[in-house]
Order: structure tokens, then sequence, then C-alpha cells
């Protein structure tokens, strides 16, 4: 079962391009909804588990790219439609529905980032712009080669409002960054950059944002060139090795954030300003609390 | 000298707790009635809604320069099976380590385990107990003066927190500080992610992050560190701490080779200030 | 045969070979003696540290890796490799703190015994291998912990060579100096270790290893026979590269 509108459902097969270059080996899944910084609907969701396992199954596929057109890599799920009004198709949103787009999504064994994570292609995640929130946490950190602009914007940027959704929590996020550049991100909701990010491990390589592709490229094509039979091997002791260190996240965090966070009578309630005045308006809002980092400000790079 | 005391205050405008360990002479040595007034300052903010996060800081110049090594002995003869022959029991050493440092109701698993957001300042010495604090603790800011390291693992083994220390700095930099007698400098800490900020004004700082994650929804911070309490476990955190108790227990009374510097005796000998110094004479900061 | 050379003086063991490159083309009679000399050092009440030091220009040059087949994986090779008495679990388990002196190229097996010291001093010119191509007993795990789990990914995909300035970066060594004072920083570091109680060199190295285990380090070695078996299959693709 599919969900999501008629007209977003249709949408997405143009919102999440994918061509296979058969010559170099590389697979290239291309978010590509500029005019909202890449955010992801429930369908494009969709669409990039199922183009993770044909880019799987293909065997003249050795490395996937996964890249945004536009301003941004993507600024995580979009919002809107998940979270902040109640859609077309459904009276109230149910823990079916909100498990499998919330919770699993992000964290379950059957989820979105487990389509990336355990792809037994190897995986490149090109940053730019934002990489907020679920584009954060559910696929620059599931990938096995994270390449960034030096002045991307990366992090829990959503944590104010919505809480840190487990940024903190996952072992996973922990193991890459340390424990305290875990904790900073998703309590503080500080975006870092592609150079800080490149410091702290997320980040194998960081250029400036005009040499991106070239410097993607040539690392995908140099990983390409391997032979499969031992590519394939290296996946699978790379996923051996991160069962035996457990760096799966406790799911159950997800459920929790997803339906059930309220905000109190002194706190902003975000749903209900971005209805008012748009997700634009609610974060002008936000910025101007006491102690409130504005996500959009801009990083040093 | 054992005079300390540990605060706790509240600014519900902001919400934030601010708990300052006060023993600013003895450069804030932790002994076990601060560590459990410690312990039950945390508890106090956790059960107070309109504290969103927790600042840790130390009066004078030093956030805590160590473990009172005079208020060792005392605890285990105290516990139950302590003072039933000339030296304190097995069992004894294991209960006074558990129930005031590292079991669930100690201090370094009651920072770990606090509801809410904890921000150390860290400025001057944050040796062993210091350290300890630096690790349990979610975020740290510090001065351009601060040290990090334990130079009583030097003196007597490696009697404290591994896991955390692992999983924060890394394995070969970890035993620099397990093995080599360093302390590190606050650009060093800094560079090895063991602090979050290097700040002129730690003070200023460790509250500017802490306003920041005030900012976030209560529901947000509180399921989170639930979370984190979820993830610790698989991070083998638990069982690291449950085996620091057991290892501490037995370096309270190792035996020392001929012409090793003997710190259990010299305690005795020359009291703790004096042994103290020495033990930490050679301390190579980094 | 290859001499491994065991010496003790002044609380510390040297333990030195021409190169360790015999454990990249998987020598067993090699990595047994090397095996042996850890342990010899381990149980010697006078050392608190050992020193693993190449006598040659290069601590691990590279070199075919002599893997053997799917069939003989389990025996031979697992008694010397995998096996809990090898030479790698001897080392990360020693009882003792173990530095590795590394000067030259570090490839392949080099790497993967590095991964196994406590701690490491390079020289400027030290070149760091990735240990996962072809050493599929080398520790992910440990990998892991000490420069984090994205770089250590890379590592094992990438499979770059690290210069010693990077290796310090991400804390793959602690110290690099000029190649002339090598010895004198590992004499001073393990100076440091000399300084501590021999039973609180012990015991700390017990903990260490109930914590090491508790973040699957331990486990990550006990799978060593399942990735050589499955690199002996499909060939590690490398006689394919080469072609």
């Amino acid at each position: 079962m599919k969900y999501g509108t008629p007209e977003s459902i249709a949408a997405a097969a143009g919102q999440v391009l994918y061509e296979v270059d058969e010559t170099a080996g590389i697979a290239y899944l291309t978010l590509n909804r500029p005019e909202k910084h890449n955010a992801m609907s429930v369908p494009m969701r969709d669409r990039i588990i199922d183009l993770m396992a044909e880019a799987g199954d293909d065997a003249r596929v050795r490395v996937i790219v996964i890249r945004g057109n536009g301003k941004s890599f993507c600024s995580g799920n979009e919002i809107n439609e998940q979270w902040g009004q109640k859609r077309p198709h459904e009276r109230r949103r149910t823990l079916t529905v909100g498990y499998r787009y919330g919770a699993d999504m992000a964290w379950g064994r059957l989820g979105f980032s487990q389509a990336i994570s355990r792809s037994p292609k190897v995986t490149v995640a090109q940053l730019h712009g934002y990489c907020a929130a679920a584009a954060y946490f559910m696929i620059a950190c599931k990938a096995d080669v994270v390449t960034a602009a030096e002045d991307t914007r990366i992090g829990a940027l959503e944590a104010r409002f919505l809480g840190p959704a487990g940024a903190v929590a996952s072992v996973h996020i922990n193991r890459i960054l340390g424990m305290k550049a875990a904790r900073r991100t998703g309590f503080t909701a500080m975006p870092m950059s592609g150079t800080e990010a490149h410091h702290l491990g997320l980040v194998d390589t960081v250029v400036p944002a005009a040499d991106l592709a070239a410097a993607t490229g040539e690392i995908a094509s140099a990983i390409a060139t391997r032979p499969p039979g031992h590519l394939l091997y290296l996946k699978s002791r790379l996923r051996a090795a991160e069962g035996v260190m457990d760096t799966s996240v406790p799911s159950i965090t997800g459920l929790l954030v997803s339906h059930f966070l309220q905000s109190g009578p002194d706190e902003m309630d975000f749903w209900k300003t971005a209805k008012a005045v748009g997700v634009g308006g609610a974060l002008d809002a936000d910025k101007k609390r006491k102690g409130a980092a504005d996500p959009r400000t801009g990083v040093t790079a | 000298m054992n005079d300390g005391t540990v605060e706790l205050t509240k600014d519900h405008d902001r919400h934030i707790a601010t708990i300052t360990i006060r023993r600013p002479a003895a450069g804030n040595l932790m002994t076990r009635a601060m560590a459990t007034a410690f312990a039950a300052h945390l508890a106090d903010a956790d059960e107070d809604d309109d504290v969103k996060a927790v600042l840790i800081r130390g009066e004078g110049d030093d956030l805590c320069a160590g473990w009172d090594p005079a208020d060792a002995w005392e605890q285990y003869t105290d516990a139950p099976g302590g003072a039933v022959r000339k030296h304190p029991s097995q069992r004894a050493r294991l209960i006074a380590l558990d129930d005031a440092w590292w079991g669930r109701n100690g201090l370094y698993q009651r920072l770990l385990h606090c509801r809410k957001v904890t921000i150390v300042e860290a400025r001057g010495r944050c040796w062993d107990t210091g350290l300890y604090l630096v690790l349990c603790a979610d975020l740290v800011v510090a001065a351009g003066d601060a040290t990090f390291g334990s130079p009583r693992w030097h003196n007597v083994g490696v009697d404290g927190d591994m896991s955390l220390l692992f999983a924060t700095v890394g394995l070969k930099r970890a035993k620099e500080l397990m093995y080599c007698n360093v302390a590190w400098s606050a650009p060093t800490a800094l560079d090895h992610g063991l602090v979050d900020r290097v700040a002129d004004d730690a003070a200023q700082g460790a509250t500017e992050l802490a306003a920041m994650c005030a900012s976030i929804m209560r529901d947000g911070i509180v399921t989170e560190k639930y979370a984190v309490f979820a993830s610790l476990e698989k991070l083998g955190v638990g069982l690291s701490f449950a085996a620091t108790t057991v290892v501490g227990a037995s370096l309270s009374n190792i035996h020392f080779q001929p012409g090793e510097f003997n710190f259990l005796r010299e305690v005795r000998h020359e009291g703790a200030e004096a042994a103290l110094a020495r033990s930490r004479a050679d301390l190579e900061i980094r | 045969m290859t001499a491994v050379d065991l010496r003790t003086a002044d609380g510390r063991a040297y333990i030195e070979v021409p190169s360790f490159a015999p454990l990249t083309a998987h020598d067993p009679d090699f990595a047994g003696r090397l095996a042996a000399a850890v342990v010899e050092a381990s149980d010697d009440d006078h050392v608190k540290a050992i020193v693993l030091r190449a006598t040659g220009p290069d601590f691990a040059p590279a070199t075919p890796t002599g893997f053997p087949s799917v069939a003989g994986t389990p025996t031979t090779w697992h008694r010397a490799f995998a096996a809990s008495t090898a030479v790698y679990q001897a080392t990360c388990f020693a009882k003792k703190v173990v530095v590795a002196e590394v000067r030259g190229a570090c490839h392949g097996a080099g790497s993967a015994l590095l991964l196994c010291a406590d701690l490491a001093v390079a020289s400027e010119d030290a070149a760091f291998g990735s240990p996962f191509l072809d050493v599929p007993e080398s520790n992910f795990v440990l990998a892991a912990l000490t420069i984090r789990l994205n770089r250590a990914k890379s590592w094992l995909l990438r499979g770059q060579t690290y210069t010693a300035a990077d290796a310090l970066r991400i804390g793959l060594v602690n110290r690099v100096v000029p190649t002339g004072r090598l010895r004198a920083e590992t004499e001073r570091m393990t100076a440091a270790v000399r300084g501590m109680p021999l039973d609180g060199v012990t015991m700390s190295k017990m903990l260490q290893q109930a914590v090491y285990d508790a973040h699957g380090v331990g486990r990550e070695f006990d799978l060593a026979d399942h990735y050589a078996i499955h690199r002996a299959a499909v060939g590690s693709g490398l006689a394919e590269e080469r072609a």
C-alpha cells in the first residue's frame, strides 16, 4: 500500500531522479525538488526505497551516489505533509501509518534508512546547502562515504521544536561523531559546517562547493573500479562488524517523538504557528525566542 | 580540610539550574559527602519541570582537582562489613564505591542519567573526579586554562570509566590519558572531542549553551534523554561501570613492588595533601 | 626464517623484527614466534611496556598476501592468525601496555597490528595503508573505536593510505617525530608507563579487556574465520584486479 495524495504520488517520479552510468558502474539518485530544498514527501521516500533495491539488484552498479539538485542536498522530511495537518486520505493519523513513516522510517528494521545503510552496494552521499533533520540522520549518517561542500549546514536543525528525535541517542551517530558532538548537534540544534563535520569524522572529503561534484565523482569512480566480488566482500564485512558493535538505534525512541510530544504553555507550538503563518514564519517566530539558534544563520566553513 | 559543600540554585525564568562545587581552597576536591549532596541536587533538578538544563561549575580556579584521598579509606570502613577486621572487606570497598560513585545512585550514574541537559563549565583542573564529571555530562565549555586528566591512574592504575572515554576520544588518545601521565590542555581536549567549546569567558559560554538547550521543548529533552539511556546500554556503558567498581575496589589494596611510588602508604604517612602533590609532580600537560 | 628478537631492559620489553611484512604474507611460523614473544614479555614481572619495532627501514612494506584456500582457512591459518592465542589477540589483550613504533611504510598486517597496540609513535615519513583490503583477520571494531566509524569505513572501502600527519589528526597514532628521534620518543612514552605500579598496569589491562568486549572487539575477532573464508571464496578479486 502506498500512502500519499494522488498528486504527491504522481510527482515523486520527477522528484527523485535515477540514472545509471554503466561504464563507470555508478548509479546516481538525485533529489529534485529544489523549490523545497528537496524536502522528502512520503512518496519520495517510498521511491528512494524502491530505487535502492533496484540499484542493489543491478549487477552493473557498484557504487550509488545520492545527491540533490538546487541550493540544498535535502532539508529533511516534508513537514507540512506528514506532521502539520491531517492529510486528506486519513481522518486521523493512526499508529500504523505513523509508525511506518515516522519511527520505523527513521530507526526501525523495515524503514527508509535501512534501505541506505543495508545496501549491498557502496553508498556515497554528496552534501551541499542544507543537510538537515531526516537528511542528516537517515541519509548522511547512513551512507558509507560522505563528501560535502565546506559551507554545508548539517544537523538536527528541527530539534528545538520537534525534539532531537534520536539524533543524540543514535549509537551510530555517537560512533561517527563522538559522544559530545552527538549531544551538541541534538541538544543545541546548531548546524555544523562541512568543514567541522570533516574534522569530526562524518565527512570523508570536504571541498569548495564548486569542486564537489568532481571530487565525489573521483571517489565514486575509484571505488567502482575495484572488482565487484571484492566490494561485496568488503560491504558484508562492514555489515557484520556494525552488527557486532550494535550501532543500531533503540527504535522505540521515534515512536514517542513522532506522535506524542507536546509543547508546554510557554513553548512555541510549531505546528499551530506553521499552519497560521507557514513554515518560514514559524522559523522566524522561533528565532525570536530566548537562547534559540537560528539554523539558517551561516556556519563557519 | 573536609569542609566542602555542593550548592544548587535555580533560575526558573531561564529554566536553568546551577550546581556549584564549593571547596575552592582545596581545588574543589570531592568527598563522599559532597558527591552525595551533588547527586541529591541532580535528583531535585530532575523533579523540577521548570528546569530544562543543569549547569555544573566549581567555585574558584578549578572545576574539581580530584577525589579526596583523605576521605577514601573512611568510606570503606563505614560501609557494611568495613570495620570487621583491620582492613575493610572487599564487599565493603565494593559497596562504598557503588553507593557514592559508580552505582545506580552514585554521582556518575546520576549525572549520566539526569533527565535534563547537563552542561559543565570547565576551568582549571578537571582531574580524576573532575574528568568523570566532564565525561558524564552532555556538553562541556572549557576555559583556556582548563586541563583534563586523571593523574590518579598513574599512581594506582586505571580505576575509572573507560567506556565513555573510548567512545568520546578514541582508543589511542584515551590511552595517552590512561598510561602516559598526561593531562590535556583545553585546545587539545577540543581537538580530541572531549569538550564542545573553548571560551575566553567559560561562564558566559556555558550559560549561552545552556540557554540554547533550554530553548528546546521539555518533551523533546526528556524523551531524548530516555532514548540516550537505552543507547548507553548498547554502548556497553553499564557493563563498563560495573567492571570499574570491581577494579576500583581491587586497586584499593594492590601491592607495590620495591622502588614503586606507594601512593596509598604516602597518603597514610604524609597526609592526603602532600601525597597528592608528590604524586602529581610529573604530570605532563599536552 | 625471519628473526623475532625479544630483549628486556628497564621495565620494557623490545620485540624487534626486520619488518612485520611476513604477517601480511601469512607466514604462520613468523606469526607463532611473534605471538610467543608478546606472551613471554607480557608474563615477565620486570616488564610494564612492550615495544613493537622493525629494525629495517619500513615497519611493514606492502607484500603479496600468500592467502590460503577456503579449505585451509579453518586449520593452520586459524591457529596462526585468528585463534585467541594468535598474534593479534595476544597483542590486543596483553597484560602490559603495548607500544607500536612505526617508521616508513605500514601496510596490510602492519596496520592490523598497529590497531591492536595501545599506543603508537610514528616517524614523519610513516605511511599507513588500509589493513582491510587483504588482511581479513584485521579488526574493524578496533579501527572504528580508534579513528571513529566513518573514517574506518572509508579506510575499508577506499583503501587510502594515510600520511603520518593524517594519522595524528585522526587519532591513529599518538606522536609523530622526525625519524632520528623515534626511539627517544618511544623511551619517553614508556618511561611514563614504567612509573605506574606493576599491579596497576595489569589491573588496568584487565579492565580494558572487559570494556573492549562490551564494545564488540572480541566478537569481531571471533568473526575472522568467516571473513577469511568469504575472502578466499571470492579470491578477494585481487587476481582480477591485477589482470
